[in-house]
């Protein structure tokens, strides 16, 4: 197609017509308004005209019969009409002729109306002196003869054949000045339409304009994609052979060659994580970015990304200070992505400052008549400066020149921010930032504590999914203690069995066997996962839920990534499999000795372990693990059936407590104290 | 490890066949090689080995036509495959799995989990 600056040739035709159209239009319009101005003057003037017309009439009317009073009575009150018509006359006149000259058509009748009307006025001077002077004879003569009345005549005729037609062409004006306003009215719609039509062309350029980009925008996806593929194949062969160059030099006690590949390596990892970001952002440019909603606790999410990021802030000497505010409660959102998107964020911190404080503080927040959580992370780095800050969200668009870099190594992809905000909006929310040069810089995710299944409906993103709720009940021991202890698993607490069906789990105090035998016996209630809540240590009564395995080891581990999670037994790979997938590290043992082996190996941060199990069991396997001085403070958590309560309470009065945990007198105090109440 | 594990890698890029072999190799493994689809579905149902490693973008028959097959036919039909794959994007894992493979990895592998998976899916201790 043609193009002119970029458009098609045809597009500028039409807007170079309506655009003309509209100018001619508007002259038009103008030209018209200002005939119709002068249309209606000269209809004024005209007027005006036939006023004048009318006045001089009177006037001379006046004139006559003051002076004829005069020669009757000889009084001199008459002559105050006459005087008056003698002065106004010449004013009258110099009126008249105006018209005269606005009007050519009637400025021959005019010269005559002037100088009959300057005859009458000189025959009633005239008459009018005459007898002053008391020659009352020759002013009666001039009366009589009649050349007054005669002028007078005269007069009328001329003055009323003037009126009638300068009346005549004030008609004509008055058609005419509606002929004009109609051919306005027209004009006015010409250019509206020609408006109308220039706004549909511009609006259509528009659409097509966004149309294109979009399809640009796929493109562009499917593109990243491809390429993503192309570079990890040629990387995947890099990786490789750096590494097998690892390890024969290794072997081969190559110490120095060892030191360089293991560069090649770190650095080829980070084109990957590059890569990743790449491929990321590319996914949910292209709506292919699911969001999975699940509820869960703020606190607990928030935690879960401190233990991660601690150690880099740490690097860099900074202090990581979290704070939740109690009102955080719970959230129905994609946690996987807010993790994400919460990491980017602190990390980022943590990168630009150095020997400074990072704040990452939680709230919740009404706005909207919504509620929001907002995760704001303060850092006390250089700041941004206005000019970067357009561009920060852009990609590649590291604003790093000012800040501390760390030796060269983790730079960080530079896609960070803009992934992380995508996320925010995909899961209805939005990055705000507050920076000062010099003073640091606030990243603020909102994000609404409801993720709206509507939202998704809308989006296509993923499939409506039913809030599942997840009450807990307490039952027997210490109700407010094991309230406390319910909440920081991040669930609700129902005072009792609620009326809308059964709860997700139930808490019994320490040592409350006969109740968890009850809950047992009866099939209506033995399908509900229960916990017996001491004091560091936990026992979870099977069926184990997911949410509640998360729980506890979100309750339970350090946090720290790099710290594995040994489960023992736990029915083959199924619960290790089932914890790996939510995103822990785990190490599996099918049985105590084997548990005992890999425990000594991996050093895990937090052991879950089986009760029944072929080969050493759970109890001897706690036994053991007790005994040793590198296991007498990890977190256990057993798994328990029912049926095994009361081996399970002689462990924990036998090994348990002997074994000195940690927290073994808050949970002797926590045993006490539900065993007064209870008595 | 009791008995060396045959596996056959099914691979058309060369570096990362030859790497992924001289890998295989130094841990013990009896290895061999096929590079399209079509080869592989041959030297598995001559050689019978343990487990197979499919890159799935393969020419002449690609990696998931491959699985099907070798699922179909009796003398290849309990051999393990692992798809290897580097395509990051959502569904390979779900088409990987529906094409019969035991069990999925991403590009760039990493070894030492390549090692447990094939462990896995054997039910064979290395």
């Amino acid at each position: 197609m043609l193009q002119w600056r970029g458009r098609p040739l045809d597009e500028v035709g039409y807007v170079l017509i309506g655009a003309l159209a509209l100018t001619l239009g508007t002259g038009a319009i103008y030209l018209n308004w200002q005939q119709a101005q002068r249309t209606s003057l000269q209809a004024s003037q005209t007027r005006q005209a036939v006023g004048t017309i009318r006045q001089l009439l009177v006037m001379l009317y006046r004139g006559e019969a003051g002076q004829r009073g005069f020669l009757l009575t000889e009084e001199q009150g008459y002559l105050v009409p006459y005087q008056e018509a003698a002065e106004q006359l010449p004013k009258i006149l110099e009126r008249l002729h105006l018209l005269g000259e606005q009007q050519p058509a009637v400025r021959e009748r005019v010269l005559e109306i002037d100088r009959l009307a300057r005859a009458k006025m000189g025959e009633l001077q005239t008459a009018v002196e005459l007898l002053k002077e008391g020659d009352l004879v020759a002013a009666e003569l001039l009366v009589r003869s009649n050349f007054g009345k005669q002028t007078m005549d005269q007069l009328v005729g001329k003055l009323e054949d003037l009126e009638k037609r300068v009346f005549v062409s004030e008609e004509k004006f008055s058609a005419e000045l509606q002929e004009q306003m109609r051919r306005s009215a027209a004009l006015t719609v010409i250019c509206c339409v020609a408006l109308f039509a220039l706004f549909a062309i511009e609006n259509r350029r528009v659409t097509n304009r966004k149309l294109a980009a979009e399809r640009a925008s796929e493109v562009k996806s499917a593109f990243l994609a491809s390429m993503s593929h192309e570079l990890r194949t040629p990387l995947n062969v890099i990786i490789g052979y750096t590494q097998m160059q690892q390890e024969e030099a290794e072997e081969a006690g190559r110490t120095s060659d060892l030191v360089d590949l293991k560069r090649i390596e770190s650095a080829a990892k980070h084109l990957l994580v590059l890569i990743n970001g790449v491929l990321e952002l590319s996914k949910i440019e292209a709506g292919r970015l699911e969001v999975v909603p699940t509820e869960f606790g703020v606190e607990e999410l928030v935690r879960e990304v401190t233990g991660l990021v601690e150690p880099l802030a740490k690097r860099q000497g900074n202090g990581l200070t979290v704070d939740v505010g109690p009102e955080a409660g719970r959230m129905f959102s994609d946690a996987t992505r807010i993790k994400q998107g919460l990491l980017n964020l602190t990390s980022n911190a943590a990168k630009f400052t150095a020997k400074g404080q990072i704040t990452l503080r939680v709230s919740r927040v009404r706005r909207q008549d919504r509620d929001w959580i907002d995760f704001a992370v303060n850092d006390t780095g250089p700041g941004i400066r206005k000019d970067d800050l357009a561009r920060l969200f852009e990609p590649f668009s590291q604003v790093d020149e000012q800040g501390p870099k760390q030796g060269g190594q983790q730079e960080g992809t530079g896609l960070g921010l803009v992934i992380t905000r995508r996320l925010c909006r995909l899961l209805g929310g939005e990055v705000v930032v507050e920076t000062a040069v010099g003073k640091g810089s606030t990243f603020t995710m909102q994000l609404p504590v409801e993720v709206t299944p509507g939202y998704f409906a809308s989006k296509g993103a993923g499939p409506a999914v039913e809030r599942r709720r997840v009450g807990a009940v307490v039952l027997g021991g210490d109700g407010e203690m094991l309230r406390g202890e319910i909440r920081k698993y991040g669930l609700e607490v129902e005072t009792g069995w609620g009326g809308d069906g059964r709860p997700g789990l139930v808490a019994v105090g320490m040592d409350d066997w006969e109740r968890v035998e009850q809950l047992k016996a009866d099939p209506e209630t033995a399908g509900i996962p229960v916990v017996m809540l001491g004091v560091g240590e936990e026992v979870l009564m099977k069926p184990v839920s997911n949410e509640l395995l998360a729980a506890v080891i979100l309750r339970h581990g350090t946090g720290e990534p790099s710290e594995a999670i040994l489960v023992v037994g736990g029915g083959g790979t199924g619960l290790a499999g089932a914890i790996g997938r939510m995103g822990w590290r785990t190490v599996a043992a099918s049985e105590g000795a084997e548990g005992l082996v890999k425990f000594g190996e991996e050093r895990p941060g937090m052991v879950m372990v089986d009760l029944l199990m072929e080969g050493m069991d759970g109890f001897e396997f706690v036994r053991q693990l007790r005994l040793r001085a590198d296991g007498r403070e990890v977190p256990v958590v057993v798994m328990a059936e029912a049926g095994e309560e009361k081996r399970l309470r002689e462990l924990g009065g036998a090994a348990m407590r002997k074994g000195g945990f940690p927290l073994a007198r808050a949970a002797e105090q926590a045993a006490m104290m539900a065993n007064r109440r209870m008595g | 490890m009791s008995e060396a594990l045959k596996v056959l890698l099914v691979e058309d890029h060369e570096l990362n066949r030859d790497m992924l072999s001289r890998r295989l190799l130094k841990r013990g493994f009896i290895v061999l090689l096929a590079e399209d689809g079509q080869q592989a579905i041959i030297t598995a149902a001559q050689q019978q080995p343990d487990v197979i490693l499919m890159d799935m973008s393969l020419p002449v028959l690609d990696g998931w036509e491959a699985t099907r097959l070798l699922r179909q036919s009796a003398r290849t039909a309990k051999i393990p495959v692992i798809a290897l794959t580097a395509h990051a994007l959502g569904n390979e894992q779900e088409r990987a799995l529906e094409a019969g493979c035991a069990a999925f990895e991403t590009k760039p592998v990493d070894f030492e989990k390549l090692l447990g998976v094939i462990a896995q899916v054997t039910g064979r201790v290395l």
